[in-house]
């Protein structure tokens, strides 16, 4: 039996992670993976077969065609397309310190934080992996080695019973030296100030209310409930909100919405986990859809291009995001405010979840502000914001000239994968806002 | 398909601390367990550190074998019968006119696991796992969707029930109507439940976050619950899917009350936190696969109430809502959450009445703790959480 279409992919992963808390090296942990994963396509069926040891491979595709084989007997015959990929090399060096000299810099980090006797704990967290990836086919092979890199600092603040949180993190396509500079220590201080003032923030009104969101939080919306609506398997599935709404207005004029795997942000890749090498697709241009994200099936079944086919170790490629974000507008942060006058600014996201299907979010965002007549006034804490997708963006009626992106994991299925997600500031004339 | 790994997850003890290293490859096993050590060196001594778990310990406990974590019949299932479940999954949603399949899963595990540590520690287990999930949707002017699974340690599930229960939820979702804002008494089904635990209770009764001061409980003994409200951690639940003779440390499993008829009776702590506070391990030391450092969690937590009934037929103007979105939102220091209720309905006089369109719950998980008042029959294992449907008294709802 020959396959229709297979394709192998190994990767080696090596990790180091470090934990401080309170002066104390909590953790310290260094791993080595390596894994191969056979893939074979047949009438319509995929088997797939990973492996932990360096597996003979022929053996192993053989061991895949019997398994596309017998998922095939149920599958709907799609003829999966073939595309001309030319050889391809890229080894991106990622700067790596000594150990010893990471931990007594991500020391000083934690220091940085200590900003005040009302801190009453702090805590550093640093991951630097570097990954080997080989792909290869029947008719063509490609490699990648690129290093990511990451650290978050966190603070609790205590005073009279009251207990806050800040924290603030920076991931990106680089080597350990990434905790080098001042950035690391402004990060420290900026976590510590917020849990600080936190602790004096009241909670906010609930209601319908006009908002500003900041980049951060505006990424989230758009990555949460706008860019996992437009995975074409969650499409296909009937799962999506914006299934069927292909060249239809779906929000504001002012909203264009990007998936771009080739910007160097967190969710670079020089060729996806199907051996596509990608490029930026628009999703929104104009507030009217224009594309979905797509790996080689349902490319496949809904003639479009690939370049999204993304896998966490040895799982299946789905459709995934990349970096997502709204494009900039043409407005400054200071009309945004006097569009809103009065309302609440609300910055930065503690995790939100979406139900695709019905088009549904919530957010929580770390802190607000209350706006009146156009001006930031007092700080408030434990807000959140939800409501229904479609008619949040038909009601963007602001967006900033200031896009910033922002890295981070996003999980779909059990997997996780690392996203870049940003917008700029933008102005939603009305939004359910939760909090006391 | 098919995935299969192996892998040596290493810690040493050196130097007065421990370092932790892990590989895939058994020709790399004495440059790891050199990484480990160097790892141990670079955190320098710690004076808490005290060794690894020792043979001694418990030794009448040790020869506790638990029931119903292996069944053959799980790793003997070959790939047509694996597509014959989906195909179950699949027929009980299509038994549901008018919903129709988002997506359906089955899948097995074997695992082996094995550890051994200079303190004369030699265990060894085989556990297998099947787990099926169905997603179903029905459309009115928009769409609703709804999600039911189960997992079990033997060959007993009913596949084609739960892609039944996944169409009916979405089904009678459908049409839903808003409700006025207030205070209402909550049933809150399994899943809803194992939600709040999972992201705020778990983080409140680990051992090292009481110690840190970043948990709400801090003194055995307080009353932190309803009076009727007792919750166990129990690592040899039969078939329980965080039940072993061991925990991940080697120390042996036990049945260990958390919280007895409202009262506080423990934390849970593997051996090094345990140490620090000059106690115990509890047997709470998990680690995710090989490659992961062991850290605190529960095995089984078990939620029970004195007062079993029918939660529904006690609610006179209440709601039942299915699942949360965004959970694991929660504040797990504080306990305030602001959830999105999935599948949810209005129940007045015991029943049933109609869906409800989009709410949301604002509430303290610790004060909800006070506010149980009665305990379903319908227990259902969520993973590592084990609970029955609940009712909560007087919850605010938007």
């Amino acid at each position: 039996m020959q396959a229709d279409f297979y394709d192998v992919r190994r990767c080696e992963i090596e990790n180091r992670a470090f934990a401080i808390e309170d002066k104390k090296i909590e953790r310290v942990s260094s791993s080595f993976d390596h894994f191969t994963v056979v893939r074979a396509f047949l009438d319509g069926g995929w088997g797939i077969v990973s492996s932990s040891s360096d597996p003979d491979e022929e053996a192993v595709l053989k061991d895949a065609i019997k398994l596309a084989k017998l998922s095939s007997k149920r599958s709907k015959k799609i003829h999966l397309k073939r595309y001309e990929i030319k050889d391809f090399k890229q080894k991106i060096e990622g700067k790596l310190l000594r150990e010893e000299d990471e931990l007594s810099i991500l020391r000083e980090i934690e220091e940085s934080a200590k900003i005040d006797e009302r801190i009453k704990n702090t805590k550093v967290f640093f991951s630097s992996s570097r990954m080997k990836v080989l792909y290869k086919n029947d008719h063509h092979e490609e490699f990648y080695d690129l290093c990511r890199s990451g650290y978050s600092i966190s603070a609790i603040a205590k005073e009279d019973g009251e207990m806050q949180y800040g924290a603030e993190r920076e991931y990106g396509i680089k080597g350990s030296d990434i905790i080098e500079g001042d950035r690391p220590h402004i990060l420290a201080k900026k976590a510590a100030d917020m849990s600080i003032k936190l602790l004096k923030a009241s909670s906010p009104p609930s209601g319908k209310k006009r908002v500003i969101l900041d980049q951060e939080l505006g990424g989230v919306f758009i990555h949460e409930a706008v860019g996992h609506a437009t995975e074409a398997d969650i499409v296909l599935a009937g799962d999506s909100i914006l299934e069927g709404k292909m060249g239809k207005r779906i929000g504001s004029e002012m909203i264009n919405v990007y998936d771009d795997p080739t910007m160097m942000e967190y969710g670079y890749y020089p060729f996806d986990d199907e051996g596509i090498i990608p490029k930026r697709r628009t999703l929104i241009e104009d507030g009217v859809l224009k594309g979905y994200l797509h790996n080689r099936e349902t490319a496949s079944v809904l003639k479009k291009e690939p370049g999204n086919g993304r896998a966490d170790g040895d799982e299946v490629p789905i459709p995934r995001m990349s970096n997502t974000f709204i494009g900039d507008g043409d407005m400054k942060f200071e009309e945004l405010l006097e569009l809103v006058s009065d309302g609440v600014y609300l910055c930065g996201s503690r995790g939100g979840e979406v139900s695709t299907a019905e088009g549904l979010f919530h957010f929580n965002a770390t802190k607000g502000y209350i706006i009146r007549k156009g001006e930031i006034g007092e700080m408030v804490k434990d807000v959140s914001l939800s409501g229904n997708t479609l008619e949040t963006l038909k009601r963007i009626v602001g967006v900033g000239n200031d896009l910033k992106i922002n890295g981070g994991h996003c999980g779909k299925e059990g997997q996780t994968v690392p996203v870049g997600s940003g917008s700029p500031h933008l102005v939603i004339s009305s939004c359910l806002i939760g909090g006391e | 398909m098919k995935s299969s790994s192996r892998g040596f997850g290493i810690r040493v003890s050196y130097g007065g601390n421990f370092g932790f290293a892990s590989t895939d490859d058994e020709k790399d096993l004495e440059k790891r367990i050199d990484a480990a050590k160097k790892n141990a060196k670079l955190k320098g001594r710690d004076e808490d550190w005290k060794g690894f778990v020792g043979a001694e310990e418990d030794k009448d406990k040790r020869r506790e074998k638990v029931e119903g974590i292996y069944d053959r019949d799980i790793v003997d299932l070959n790939g047509e019968e694996m597509i014959e479940f989906v195909e179950s999954l699949m027929e009980g949603i299509k038994s549901v006119k008018g919903t129709f399949p988002i997506g359906g899963e089955v899948s097995t595990q074997e695992e082996q696991f094995k550890i051994i540590n200079t303190n004369g520690i030699e265990e060894e287990e085989k556990r297998t796992m099947i787990y099926g999930s169905a997603e179903a949707s029905f459309r009115d002017d928009g769409m609703n969707s709804a999600y039911d699974f189960a997992i079990s340690r033997d060959l007993n599930i009913d596949f084609e029930e739960i892609g039944r229960n996944a169409a009916n939820l979405a089904k009678n979702s459908a049409n839903g109507k808003k409700i006025r804002s207030g205070r209402y008494d909550l049933v809150l089904s399994p899943l809803a439940v194992s939600e709040l635990f999972d992201n705020i209770f778990i983080h409140a009764i680990n051992g090292e976050e009481v110690m840190k001061g970043r948990s709400k409980f801090s003194n055995i003994g307080e009353e932190v619950g309803n009076a009727g409200l007792t919750i166990l951690d129990d690592g040899l639940f039969k078939g329980g899917c965080g039940t072993a003779s061991f925990d991940d440390e080697g120390f042996p499993s036990g049945k260990n009350y958390i919280l007895d008829e409202g009262i506080l009776k423990n934390f849970i702590y593997d051996s090094y936190t345990a140490g620090k506070e000059g106690k115990k391990s509890m047997g709470n030391a998990v680690r995710e696969d090989y490659s992961s450092f062991p850290e605190i969690d529960v095995r089984n937590l078990i939620v029970a109430h004195n007062n079993v009934g029918d939660p529904i037929e006690e609610t006179r103007d209440g709601i039942l809502i299915n699942s949360f979105i965004g959970a694991h939102t929660s504040n797990e220091i504080t306990g305030d959450f602001s959830l999105e209720g999935k599948n949810a309905f209005k129940v007045e006089r015991g029943e049933i009445k109609y869906p409800i369109k989009s709410l949301m719950v604002y509430g303290n998980f610790f004060d909800l703790l006070k506010a149980i008042v009665i305990a379903g029959r319908d227990i259902k294992m969520v993973y590592d959480i084990i609970t029955p449907s609940i009712l909560v008294e007087d919850q605010r709802v938007i």
